[in-house]
């Protein structure tokens, strides 16, 4: 396969904007990506666009405003993980030899309140008010507490580590920090997760340009980021592996390296059980080692693996179809050294990791 | 294999519907339970066992998501089990009518079925990970023509009446 570089990225703030068109967002990122790439829009030759619920064709309507050039667009929806996913897919067809260049845009604007799961209308589960997702999470942290003996203050602990990364991100919707006092005594969701550990419902946008390697050097002489795993798996009856370990596995094997080898991590702190979670199952820790691993402090952005530097779902926001691809934004600006305040000490190699509802997780591994 | 010769027998189809009339509880969706006479002792839930490899699964399932085929019998699921995890929703989406808060829990079922549903009558301090309990009618909500909606819950088991498996 060929080498595929992330020649461009670009954000459009994450925030509430009841005044704007999801298009109008996702074009600010599109615009931004295209110029970092210095890809001029006649050399995409595919369009991605990933959003959950944002209705039919956005990608077309978002390209129709750059300029008609008649290039294939793929919409994709794939829970939370749709941006990693249509990354992937943009991934692979560039490596294939498809195209040379295409972008990746992702755009979403999230309605207030519980976030429901992939449950259908009339379904047992959504009838029972079984679906929602913090329930789920919530599910998970208190099965992990009585297993491993993980506590309420080390679940707060991610939470306040990515509230105060989120601080110097620009592009994340809170730039506030929390004490863990002020975490556990907010409001209460679904025991024991409590408001701020549970990501806000952000409107924003983000987008990546894709090049083959050979190509790349014609529009722009930044340091080049390479894709050098992708993986995206679901969920398997009766499997007794975790989905992010099995995801983790593939991306891990197809990039020739080891979770010793990850200089800093981009993954899925909806809730902050997730972020343990998942750190355990990446295989940075033992099981069960999450949560003495945050309070080492080994996860901060000067620790040995900064985990969630842009501020993770926690602070950025999680608007779902933006998510995946804000994670390779944030990779990118770190690997080029372009993070400032919360830019990790010269890393080489990041991984990001989206897990959805429905059974889906998508893991990728980017290298200088 | 159970057999449920009893659920197709004539007489008892119409004093069954005849009680569901006189209560007026229905069960949420058709073919997830039998409601025997509406005692709590009567009621189990129906499920599927697999032919072909042997796993049960709570809803039936006209296909085996285990090995996907479609040889499948109708069985009754075991109507005690085990809290694996439990969460108190306090907060819920606009979509939930019922009150809150609720609790759900997930249960292993002693054959070995995983479902979760909502814990009924309990003291909030008192559920712990681990607890036996019982399969039994809740009711979920009323209609607005004061139907009530019937689904399966769980009932923690006091501890001199746990089940002797």
């Amino acid at each position: 396969m060929r080498q595929v570089v992330v020649a461009g990225v670009g954000m459009h703030k994450c925030g509430r904007y009841p005044d704007k068109l999801a298009t109008d967002l996702a074009l600010e990122a599109a615009l931004k990506a295209l110029d970092d790439a210095g890809v001029p829009w006649k050399a995409i030759e595919a369009a991605y666009a990933s959003h959950v619920s944002q209705g039919v064709s956005v990608g077309e309507a978002i390209c129709e405003k750059i300029g008609l050039t008649g290039i294939p667009i793929v919409n994709v929806e794939n829970a939370c993980a749709s941006g990693s996913t249509a990354i992937r897919e943009a991934y692979y067809a560039i490596g294939n030899g498809l195209y040379d260049a295409a972008i990746v845009i992702g755009v979403e604007k999230m309605t207030r309140g519980v976030l429901g799961g992939a449950a259908e209308e009339g379904s047992l589960e959504r009838e029972l008010g079984l679906h929602i997702m913090p329930a789920r999470y919530a599910l998970k942290a208190n099965k992990h507490m009585h297993q491993y003996g993980t506590t309420v203050e080390q679940m707060a602990k991610v939470s306040v580590k990515n509230h105060r990364n989120g601080c110097f991100n620009p592009y994340a919707h809170y730039q506030k920090e929390f004490t863990i006092e002020e975490v556990l005594s907010s409001k209460m969701i679904c025991d024991p997760i409590t408001l701020l550990q549970c990501c806000p419902t952000s409107d924003g946008a983000a987008a990546v340009v894709l090049c083959v390697a050979k190509v790349v050097r014609r529009f722009n002489s930044k340091p080049k980021v390479f894709v050098a795993g992708s993986a995206l798996k679901t969920e398997k009856y009766r499997d007794e592996s975790d989905l992010t370990a099995r995801t983790a596995k593939a991306a891990y094997e197809m990039a020739g390296m080891l979770p010793k080898d990850i200089d800093f991590v981009e993954l899925h702190d909806a809730f902050t059980i997730g972020e343990i979670l998942h750190c355990e199952s990446l295989g940075f820790c033992p099981l069960g080692e999450g949560g003495p691993m945050v309070d080492a402090g080994r996860t901060e952005i000067g620790g040995d693996l900064p985990i969630n530097p842009s501020g993770g779902l926690q602070s950025r926001g999680h608007p779902l179809g933006m998510t995946g691809i804000a994670q390779l934004c944030e990779v990118v600006w770190q690997l080029r050294g372009q993070a400032d305040q919360r830019q990790v000490e010269r890393p080489r190699v990041g991984l990001t990791h989206t897990q959805g509802a429905g059974g889906v997780c998508s893991v990728h591994i980017f290298k200088r | 294999m159970q057999t449920n010769g009893f659920l197709f027998c004539p007489d008892m189809k119409r004093l069954k519907v005849k009680a569901m009339r006189e209560s007026r509880r229905r069960p949420i969706k058709d073919n997830l339970y039998d409601l025997g006479g509406y005692q709590k002792t009567d009621f189990k839930l129906l499920g599927s066992g697999c032919t072909t490899c042997g796993e049960k699964h709570f809803p039936q399932r006209s296909i085996c998501p285990n090995c996907s085929t479609r040889h499948l019998n109708k069985i009754f699921l075991s109507s005690y089990g085990t809290i694996l995890t439990y969460t108190i929703v306090r907060q819920t989406s606009p979509l939930w009518k019922g009150p809150v808060p609720y609790i759900i829990a997930v249960v292993r079922l002693d054959d070995g079925v995983e479902i979760t549903s909502h814990l009924i009558e309990c003291n909030l301090e008192k559920v712990t990970i681990g607890l036996r309990v019982r399969v039994v009618p809740g009711k979920l909500r009323e209609t607005d023509d004061g139907e009530e909606i019937i689904v399966h819950m769980f009932e923690i088991m006091e501890g001199g009446r746990l089940c002797a498996k």
